[in-house]
């Protein structure tokens, strides 16, 4: 018997533990995936510790209130996510992604054709930039995270078919601009 | 949670190509300090701020305003229900009884100012909800608007189709041709009188019927007696008026009122030269739905003959010509 936080991470209840127990355990856990989904959608790491700070004391406020503890993990997502929007809506200063963008891709080219890979990936810069908040974060979830799409789902509180034809709709948009990218 | 990874498209690697290429690696030292001290230096319950006090207070505007739109509204019901609103049985008529059926004539502007508040206070609360949350005071203030117009706007099914001279009315021969009908009020001064309408409603539309407006003009009515007929008919004032929503089979009332001091009392003789004054409409507080409204009906014209010159000053507020 015990409180379930997410994979591999249980408190006994035989064991003391405390609230602030629980949440240091799952903190310590989830905060490098907090840390990489804030910096993919707020692109500057500076603000990026902010909101995963922000993130983590509103978790903690809010730690005995979690209504359903198998979802620990969706629910500290969607907090992080919010923290991340709500800097968003108070900067106005959100990118993509600009961490260093032109010095990391120039210095570490992926791909059989480097030159290729570069060139889409910048694209891809450039288009996300355009790209809504909420498209953004299911991108971010989808293939910054690597989530599948019911943990899309869960993070998100939709269903999961809602994922997949966001997803669809999302990726068939950036298809469509970068045709038009291409000469 | 890596799992269901289906064939990937070319744009879908590139995008787990792009994440990976920035990925941040693991959180700074700094921000695992700061982390580490949220327990111990947050408080469970935090203080309240402004922002997190705008929006239950929004949604309290919102709610107060619409508790006073709908309390608004029933007053004036009240108000022009009189204090013969609550004697329903059969009664007999007494013409010298006054003071029921009438009432100011209805105000719009009260309930709509309480409707933009309302609308507006859901609109602001709205914006501060997320996802489907905000669709509810959405929802809200477009019902309370839709509601206003409907209540003000629609058009109102109210006829008056059928009407009889009672108390000191006699209807006038016309000669063939003559725009009729016309009635006579044969009343000597200061004696009561009494004229029934029948008044028609559709059943699409809840119209209730609040109160006669008394208009206090030349006109002067003293009550409204409800007919005791209760299908239509027009049997004559049976009871005191109380307010009644309109039904397809109609209902009569009888407006009864008094002979001003100039009041000839009798039908004048032919080529007689006489002054008079004359009804041939009559304004009624209404609430359709609950909105308040005032409804002019057209009646056939009833002339009160007066003495010429008259002896004394016209009681009712109006000196005779």
């Amino acid at each position: 018997v015990g409180e379930r936080l997410g994979p591999g991470i249980t408190v006994r209840s035989h064991a003391p533990a405390t609230a602030a127990d629980g949440y240091r355990a799952f903190i310590e856990a989830h905060l490098d995936e907090a840390y990489r989904l804030a910096t993919f959608l707020l692109g500057q790491r500076a603000e990026a510790e902010d909101a995963v700070h922000d993130a983590a004391i509103s978790a903690w406020r809010h730690w005995t209130d979690r209504r359903d503890l198998d979802r620990t993990e969706a629910w500290f997502r969607r907090i992080v996510i919010n923290a991340c929007h709500d800097r968003h809506r108070g900067s106005r200063r959100i990118r993509a992604i600009d961490v260093g963008l032109d010095i990391e891709l120039a210095h570490h080219p992926l791909g059989p054709d480097p030159a290729d890979a570069v060139g889409e990936r910048a694209g891809i810069v450039d288009l996300l930039r355009h790209l809504s908040p909420d498209e953004r974060t299911l991108l971010t979830l989808r293939f910054g995270l690597d989530l599948t799409v019911p943990a899309i789902a869960s993070v998100l509180g939709v269903r999961e078919g809602t994922v997949k034809s966001r997803l669809h709709r999302t990726l068939a948009v950036l298809r469509t601009k970068l045709s038009e990218q291409t000469p | 949670m890596t799992t269901d990874r289906q064939p990937a498209s070319d744009l879908e690697s590139a995008l787990r190509g792009f994440y990976r290429d920035h990925d941040p690696g693991p959180s700074p030292l700094g921000l695992r300090r700061r982390v580490d001290e949220v327990p111990s230096g947050f408080d469970r319950v935090p203080p309240l701020t402004m922002r997190q006090l705008m929006t239950p207070a929004l949604g309290l505007a919102a709610a107060l305003a619409i508790l006073a739109l709908a309390v608004g509204l029933v007053p004036q019901a009240d108000l022009a229900a009189g204090p013969g609103a609550s004697a329903a049985p059969t009664t007999t008529f007494d013409p010298n009884r006054t003071g029921f059926g009438l009432g100011r004539a209805f105000e719009a502007t009260s309930p709509w100012f309480l409707v933009v508040v309302a609308a507006l206070t859901l609109v602001g609360l709205a914006v501060r909800l997320r996802g489907r949350r905000a669709l509810l005071p959405l929802a809200g203030a477009a019902g309370a608007v839709g509601y206003a117009i409907v209540g003000a706007f629609a058009p109102v099914d109210l006829h008056v189709t059928g009407w009889g001279p009672g108390l000191n009315v006699v209807e006038v021969t016309l000669p063939t041709g003559a725009e009729g009908p016309l009635y006579y009020e044969t009343a000597k001064p200061g004696e009561p009188y009494s004229f029934g309408i029948l008044l028609i409603g559709g059943d699409e539309q809840r119209v209730r019927i609040e109160s006669v407006v008394d208009d206090n003009g030349s006109w002067y009515w003293t009550a409204v007696w409800l007919d005791g007929e209760p299908h239509g008919g027009m049997m004559g004032p049976a009871q005191p008026f109380a307010p009644f929503d309109m039904t397809p089979d109609g209902h009569a009332v009888w407006l009864v009122g008094r002979a001003s001091s100039c009041a000839l009392g009798r039908a004048p003789l032919e080529g007689e030269p006489l002054g008079s004054t004359w009804m041939d409409s009559v304004r009624v507080n209404v609430t359709v739905y609950g909105w308040p409204r005032v409804i002019e009906l057209a009646l056939p014209r009833v002339v009160e003959a007066w003495t010429d010159p008259c002896p004394l000053p016209d009681s009712y507020g109006t000196p005779p010509p």
